[in-house]
């Protein structure tokens, strides 16, 4: 008898615990908090907390865009290429309520893409960051600079673009190579 | 006659323990079921619409399809407390082609506090609790935004990192 009762409080507690764990794991509990104090009155405390113009609103190039074909063949070899210069125009448009810094956190060889080993040398150009990258390899990342550009100012769109120019490297065939990158924005 | 008795009594135990458990596991199948056909789990605290009662106004005309992506978000959710559901705001816009997820980490420690799921266009989270307890106190973190396209997974995009100061009031 004693072996039936406590395999029945088992199989319950089991049971019980199963149920916990499941609502738990699925947030299913509604919980609503309200936020006020005691000292001060003209606070409501049945108010959301509130925190204005932190909102980030900004759209963004989903891609680089920049699928550089080379046109010069049959061969660039370790020398100066009188290759394609190539530019692409990307947009960031800020709607946000206040003015937010951008950087560029990588810029990085599209493993995916087409890419032979060649060096490039690209640019970052625009009205806000003119800066030159310095040098970075196809397959490889982007180790230049990155530094925080001048504030993109709220409801203004910054157009920025890339330029590059072949200027070395083994070739033997028209490629793409694809750039994915990685903006940062700060309030 | 008590033998006999005792085994009709095992047996209805065992039954009413497997009636529990069929139970358990059909309560398991129905909290964590997908909430969609697709390959991506679709957050839990995932709202269809957009966060702004009228968003007409503020769309970005230079969108178009997959090239461009907009992202909305709390620079500085506030959380009542390390238990507590908070102010987070994200939103992918109704706009928006691609899905985007959304993960938090703290600078300091590289906690990852929050993941969001798959949001797709049109959906967006408001309040959600942290998935780990923090202490009273203010927290830089990063939001990481990545974006995918639920039919070509394979294709890589642009991503973006957003600063935060996550506030626990208590």
């Amino acid at each position: 008898m004693k072996k039936t009762i406590c395999i029945i409080v088992a199989s319950v507690l089991v049971f019980g615990l199963s149920i916990s764990a499941f609502a738990e794991t699925t947030g299913d509990i509604d919980v609503t908090g309200h936020i006020g104090t005691s000292g001060d009155p003209t606070i409501d405390p049945d108010a959301d907390p509130d925190a204005p113009d932190s909102d980030y609103d900004l759209t963004f190039s989903t891609s680089v865009h920049w699928w550089v074909t080379q046109i010069t063949y049959p061969n660039i070899v370790n020398g100066t290429a009188s290759g394609p210069d190539s530019s692409v125009s990307n947009k960031i448009v800020n709607n946000s309520a206040a003015d937010i810094d951008v950087s560029l956190v990588s810029f990085t060889g599209d493993s995916v893409a087409q890419s032979i080993a060649s060096n490039l040398t690209l640019y970052l150009t625009g009205n806000l960051a003119a800066d030159s990258m310095g040098t970075t390899n196809i397959a490889g990342d982007y180790t230049g600079p990155l530094a925080y550009t001048a504030p993109l100012a709220a409801d203004s769109a910054w157009t920025y673009g890339f330029s590059g120019q072949y200027t070395a490297g083994s070739v033997n065939t028209s490629y793409t190579p694809a750039y994915v990158m990685t903006l940062g924005f700060e309030f | 006659m008590a033998s006999k008795t005792n085994k009709l009594g095992h047996k209805r135990i065992w039954i009413i323990m497997i009636i529990l458990l069929l139970l358990a596991a059909g309560l398991y199948g129905l909290f964590n079921r997908k909430t969609n056909d697709t390959d991506y789990l679709i957050g839990a605290g995932v709202k269809t619409g957009s966060l702004d009662d009228d968003d007409s106004g503020n769309t970005d005309p230079s969108s178009n399809g997959k090239s461009s992506m907009r992202v909305k978000l709390n620079g500085k959710p506030i959380f009542a407390d390390g238990k507590s559901e908070g102010s987070l705001n994200i939103e992918n816009p109704a706009e928006n082609e691609l899905y985007m997820q959304v993960e938090i980490k703290l600078n300091q420690t590289g906690d990852i506090v929050y993941s969001s799921g798959a949001i797709p266009p049109n959906h967006y989270i408001d309040k959600d609790m942290l998935s780990k307890v923090l202490r009273k106190g203010e927290y830089e973190a990063t939001a990481y935004v990545t974006l995918f396209d639920q039919d070509n997974p394979d294709t890589i995009y642009n991503s973006a990192n957003f600063k935060l100061i996550i506030t626990v009031l208590n």
